[in-house]
């Protein structure tokens, strides 16, 4: 730039604009300078080098039929032939296999086609649940504790899943007894003509669902 | 954009980015479930019928009808279940024209035929006692595809109406392990 070139009034104003610029690039110059401080101040940083580890639990839910001799139907073996006032009882180990506590255990009960075995509440299948504190003898006696899970629900019923009163700390295994029963609702069956609506010679496919949740999440101070 | 527009649009994308904040708690719990294979439940039939001749096909889900009988001779019939339950028990009833009377009524043990008056083939006859219009329970299991071959011998020429039927409630109850 040659600032001598000019009359006074240009020259008045380059000086003034070339002092602008002088200020202002110090102060941008200032400003950088005192922010560059920030970054050149002293870190320290400490970092573990053993443990530390976190891992997370499972929570996993397994059934079984019985593997007592006689009873070991479970939900496999097909149930023909029920008359009404028949009971039929299967055996079934659920075990909560993963290493979180459970809550709310439920069971489902879905049924195909739509036979008043499922549709109806009252001629329909019943079903109770208990459990015994060691495994059922094929006689269904249960020579430990036995407590209620289910009470008698409807197949109906259990198309909704129904609350179980059920232990489930992880590992934990039930012995479950579910009962199976067919109503004895009155039926008169006059020179062999089935009536209408009868609860005889139907069938169904029962899929039978235990669900549980994770226990409830916790704060530990360790 | 009109206003209400703006507003519209405005809300939609409130809700989208609201809703999944409000709903994860919610959703953040585990579940675990264990689903059975299917179990097959089937229901049996209990279906005893009266028949002229020994057959297990019904020939009609109808009174039997016999007659005309003339009085004091036998005439024979069959109760037979062609269901696929047991039955402990089942129902006869024997309605008569011209007021005629019942003299007897006997059966065989099951499966066994009258071979004469009052003489199984084997075993003895047994004496069920009946009245015309009167359900009489006979107890005595029948099993599915069995029958029971029974002599009746009215008092007077006469046409017989025969019912057999069963309750469910006779089959009583029963619980299997299994």
């Amino acid at each position: 730039m040659n600032i001598t070139i000019g009359n006074a009034l240009t020259r008045g104003a380059g000086s003034v604009a070339l002092k602008v610029l002088i200020v202002a690039t110090a102060a941008i110059g200032g400003t950088a300078l005192v922010s560059s401080s920030v970054f050149t101040a002293l870190t320290a940083s400490a970092t573990n080098t053993t443990g530390g580890s976190v891992t997370s639990g499972t929570l996993k839910l397994e059934q079984a039929a019985s593997t007592v001799t006689g009873i070991t139907g479970g939900f496999v073996t097909a149930i023909a032939g029920m008359a009404p006032g028949d009971t039929i009882n299967r055996y079934v180990t659920l075990t909560n296999s993963g290493t979180l506590d459970a809550i709310t255990p439920t069971l489902g009960l879905a049924g195909t086609g739509s036979t008043t075995l499922t549709s109806d509440g009252t001629k329909g299948l019943q079903v109770v649940v208990n459990n015994c504190s060691v495994a059922w003898t094929n006689a269904g006696v249960c020579s430990g504790t036995t407590t209620a899970v289910m009470t008698s629900k409807s197949a109906l019923a259990m198309a909704t899943p129904q609350a179980l009163t059920l232990t489930n700390t992880a590992g934990f295994a039930s012995n479950l007894q579910i009962a199976i029963t067919l109503p004895n609702a009155t039926e008169n069956v006059l020179n062999g003509a089935l009536p209408a609506g009868t609860i005889q010679g139907l069938t169904t496919a029962l899929t039978w669902t235990f669900s549980q949740s994770q226990r409830t999440g916790i704060t530990t101070n360790s | 954009m009109r206003k209400s527009t703006r507003v519209f649009f405005t809300s939609i994308l409130g809700v989208a980015l609201v809703a999944p904040i409000q709903t994860s708690p919610a959703v953040a719990a585990i579940t675990a479930a264990t689903v059975s294979p299917a179990l097959s439940v089937g229901t049996g039939t209990v279906q005893v019928f009266g028949s002229s001749t020994q057959t297990f096909t019904n020939p009609s889900p109808a009174p039997l009808l016999l007659g005309p009988l003339e009085n004091k001779d036998r005439s024979l019939f069959y109760a037979q279940n062609n269901g696929t339950i047991s039955t402990p028990a089942f129902n006869v009833t024997i309605s008569l024209t011209d007021s005629s009377t019942i003299t007897s009524v006997k059966r065989c043990d099951v499966g066994v035929l009258f071979i004469a008056a009052g003489v199984c083939a084997s075993g003895s006859a047994t004496a069920i006692p009946m009245t015309p219009g009167v359900v009489a329970t006979i107890s005595s299991l029948m099993a599915p595809n069995t029958f029971y071959n029974l002599e009746l011998i009215t008092e007077k020429k006469t046409t017989a109406t025969i019912d057999l039927s069963v309750l469910t409630s006779q089959l009583g109850t029963r619980t299997i392990n299994s």
